[in-house]
């Protein structure tokens, strides 16, 4: 008993480890949210006229077409801020949600599906794309998880 | 010790963030040529207005045979798609390889 307690021990990762792991991961949805937000504003008109085709939210065209990169922008700079890293993981992993719940309906009931995700992600595989912003929604999740179980806080 | 650290962390937030800017304008130079061919409808053989062609999806070629006519075009309409029977958007370049013959298509 008192061993696999040490050998369950020795699998405890250390606050400085654990800081690594959530600014890695912080850095990551930087590094996809700026990426993505730069080519969406680089494409707003064709970005834009992407979602105007999209039903019951194609009226909003103009609010989700800057609305969404800035909001990616936005995340990434509370990400960036040591004080605020906490919440930009959450409207991070809130957003990938968003964007993951918004493939899983194209997926499941649209015939003719619409991607304007941004770059080269754009000319990903459904299935590809699916799996990939799940990574990052569990990646999301660890690192809240991680944060909220470390005193030490990034 | 802390000051020097939080300026580190976000001195390397705002370096992938430099990063990002320029994955994506890389990967934005590599689509800015969408070279699609459009068919005419008037049938002029001099014809080069993009308002005089549409584009007919799953149509492969369907042209007959007519020296006397121009029956298709291509046209490079950049980051756009291609919207059946609408004619290329704005901004679009006549790119020439003119194939002669009737088409349905003309009017």
């Amino acid at each position: 008993m008192e061993k696999q307690l040490q050998q369950g021990k020795s699998f405890k990762l250390s606050v400085n480890t654990k800081a690594y792991i959530i600014f890695i991961i912080s850095l990551l949805f930087v590094f996809i949210f700026s990426y993505t937000a730069i080519d969406k504003l680089h494409h707003l008109e064709k970005f834009s006229r992407g979602i105007s085709k999209i039903p019951y939210v194609g009226g909003m065209h103009v609010w989700i077409g800057w609305g969404v990169p800035l909001a990616e922008l936005l995340i990434s700079a509370l990400l960036i801020i040591p004080r605020c890293n906490r919440l930009g993981l959450q409207l991070a992993t809130g957003l990938m949600g968003i964007f993951t719940l918004y493939l899983g309906l194209m997926l499941a009931f649209a015939e003719k599906r619409l991607c304007h995700c941004g770059g080269v992600i754009e000319s990903m595989q459904w299935e590809e794309h699916l799996l990939f912003n799940l990574i990052f929604i569990l990646l999301g999740g660890w690192a809240l998880y991680l944060n909220k179980n470390t005193k030490h806080k990034i | 010790m802390a000051i020097k650290k939080t300026v580190s962390q976000i001195a390397l937030g705002l370096a992938v963030v430099g990063l990002g800017a320029t994955a994506s304008a890389f990967t934005n130079t590599e689509v800015q040529s969408n070279i699609v061919r459009y068919y005419s409808t008037t049938g002029n053989l001099t014809d080069t207005d993009p308002a005089n062609f549409i584009y007919v999806d799953g149509t492969s070629d369907d042209c007959t045979p007519d020296m006397s006519k121009q029956c298709s075009a291509l046209f490079d309409i950049g980051e756009n798609s291609p919207e059946p029977n609408e004619a290329p958007p704005a901004g679009s370049s006549y790119q020439g390889s003119a194939l002669t013959g009737d088409s349905p298509h003309q009017q």
